[in-house]
């Protein structure tokens, strides 16, 4: 395993950039966003900015906070690391074994607690990072036409526009959840494979289902992503192969006899749940990320997945199955 | 008590929408029954919505509003497969085969449990096909107390619920709700348990093949 400590590297120009796990990973000021990732001659680590090497060697910018304990940045085996800072790219003097290369993505999401620790992988180049996060095209002042409003949703709130359907055929809340969901439906549907008026069609006719089973929403079930997802996956199916999903009644008499929760599930507020999966997602090391948006985000078999990305089926079904087992645990032992 | 459950990768392919509609039929009707399961795919569809929350966007049609709007006007507008699944079901099933037959089945049964066309496919062992489409067959069998099946392998995989009662296969012990999938390779002899019947839902991808001594005789028949 790495280890991550804080302290001050030294970069090639003479400049230096201070190392701070305190909170995260930082390099100067810039968060650590994917760490270890395993390049063809090297080891990257994503920060979230640029970082430009300081003109005149003028270190001043650069100092590591005092009031935080560090100690000097080691790497595998150890030793304090030097490191060449080019632009963006910080590259060791040392070429051994623990070569290791800094480089910066500018349109990333800020994550807190990166895995920077985490088992380096081989095979990922940063070409392919870019593709990990789903919303990575889409952040602000980056190339991206298309920006919908208001990053992550209060689920809270989108839970009260259903309700407001329901109790009162509310068509501004509707809206509401049509001008945030509809084009991410949209999208979703066309990664999954589906051609633009395709995806239009399911999407429209989704969101028409969102307003006739507006009653049939339980927030202590589902929250209201959640829900509405599941609606536009079943609309797809039906589309695709008229398979049958009914909703499953709990006063069905098939239930009386059939516990209808497991035991000692976390109770979650409609936003904590999603924080607590959301937070989890952003702190998979990239390999796990990698997969778990192939398989969540562009729902593809495990099949395909092994075949586009060239990796036996037994990996990405393990690969997924502990991502799995670690949100979980992450779902039932979060402190609240 | 289910002790026997669908590993993760059923579940993730069942949550997001890629499974076939044979396995995802296994999975619907085993997460009807099992509430660990259920909890597992609702797991599964909360990373798929928040990842969607997060996703990209793709721009609609200026009157994509305009047109889901009028639609919801119109009552009789979407005739779905969704919809029918979501109505009364159009059979009168008896109170038997609604405690038995979770409803992500019921839609596959014609009529009750008692009035379905049940066919002896061996010894102890009745058979009603609900399916059968290229080289998938989905069937209700019902092995008789204490009877053993003949040992076989499949072409493919075969998938088995229990629906009531249980059975035993080597040393594992299969009851109400928990799930088997035995794949091509497995040559497997199932013992229904002594105190009732064993009514199962099983899915076969492939042939199945008998591998007893007597068995290999039979094997023509139990293909056809």
């Amino acid at each position: 395993m790495d280890s991550v400590q804080c302290g001050i590297a030294a970069t090639a120009q003479g400049g230096q950039v201070s190392v701070n796990a305190m909170s995260g990973v930082m390099i100067n000021d810039a968060k650590v966003v994917i760490a270890d990732i395993a390049a063809s001659n090297g080891v990257i680590h994503v920060i979230e900015k640029v970082i430009l090497p300081p003109r005149n060697n003028d270190q001043t910018s650069i100092k590591p906070d005092p009031l935080r304990r560090g100690r000097f940045f080691e790497i595998q085996s150890g030793g304090p690391h030097v490191f060449n800072i080019a632009a963006h790219t910080l590259r060791p003097k040392d070429t051994s074994r623990n070569n290791c290369f800094m480089q910066t993505l500018i349109d990333s999401t800020a994550i807190k607690t990166p895995a920077f620790a985490a088992v380096p992988v081989m095979g990922v180049r940063l070409a392919e990072s870019k593709g990990f996060y789903p919303n990575m095209k889409s952040k602000p002042g980056v190339k991206s036409g298309r920006k919908a409003p208001g990053k992550t949703a209060d689920m809270k709130h989108m839970a009260d526009c259903i309700r407001a359907i329901a109790a009162r055929k509310d068509r501004q809340a509707f809206e509401e959840l049509f001008r945030f969901y509809a084009p991410r439906l949209k999208a979703v549907l066309m990664k999954g494979g589906a051609g633009a008026q395709e995806a239009e069609e399911v999407m429209q006719e989704a969101m028409v289902l969102v307003w006739r089973k507006a009653e049939q929403f339980d927030s202590s079930k589902a929250s209201a992503s959640t829900w509405i997802y599941t609606i536009a996956r079943n609309r797809r199916i039906d589309l695709l192969r008229r398979e049958k999903r009914p909703a499953l009644d709990p006063d069905d008499p098939f239930f009386q006899n059939i516990s209808a929760n497991p035991d000692g599930e976390q109770v979650y507020t409609e936003n904590q749940r999603a924080g607590i999966i959301r937070e989890y997602i952003r702190t998979l090391p990239p390999e796990q990320l990698l997969l778990v948006q192939k398989a969540f985000y562009e729902e593809m078999t495990h099949q395909a997945i092994a075949a586009e990305l060239d990796m036996p089926l037994g990996t990405v079904k393990s690969r997924l199955r502990i991502a799995m087992r670690r949100l979980r645990e992450q779902l039932s032992g979060a402190e609240l | 008590m289910i002790t026997q459950h669908l590993s993760d990768d059923f579940l993730i392919e069942y949550a997001n929408g890629a499974l076939a509609a044979p396995e995802s039929l296994v999975v619907g009707n085993h997460i009807a029954l099992c509430a660990e399961c259920r909890a597992r795919v609702e797991t599964f569809e909360d990373v798929s919505a928040v990842l969607l929350e997060d996703g990209n966007t793709e721009a609609i049609s200026a009157d994509a509003l305009d047109a889901v709007l009028s639609r919801i006007e119109s009552p009789a507008d979407i005739e779905s497969p969704a919809d029918e699944a979501d109505a009364e079901p159009r059979i009168q099933f008896d109170q038997a085969t609604l405690e038995l037959i979770p409803p992500p089945l019921r839609s596959y049964l014609g009529d009750s449990l008692s009035a379905l066309n049940w066919k002896r496919t061996g010894r102890g062992l009745e058979e009603v096909s609900l399916l059968r489409e290229d080289d998938v067959r989905i069937s209700l069998l019902r092995i008789r107390v204490g009877q053993k099946v003949p040992s076989h392998t499949h072409g493919g995989e075969e998938f088995t619920l229990v629906l009531s009662g249980g059975y035993s296969d080597g040393d594992t012990h299969y009851g109400k709700g928990d799930v088997s999938v035995a794949d091509g390779e497995m040559d497997h002899a199932p013992v229904a348990d002594d105190d009732g019947p064993c009514l199962c839902l099983t899915v076969r991808r492939g042939s199945t093949r008998l591998t007893g001594p007597i068995g290999r005789f039979l094997n023509p028949m139990v293909r056809g």
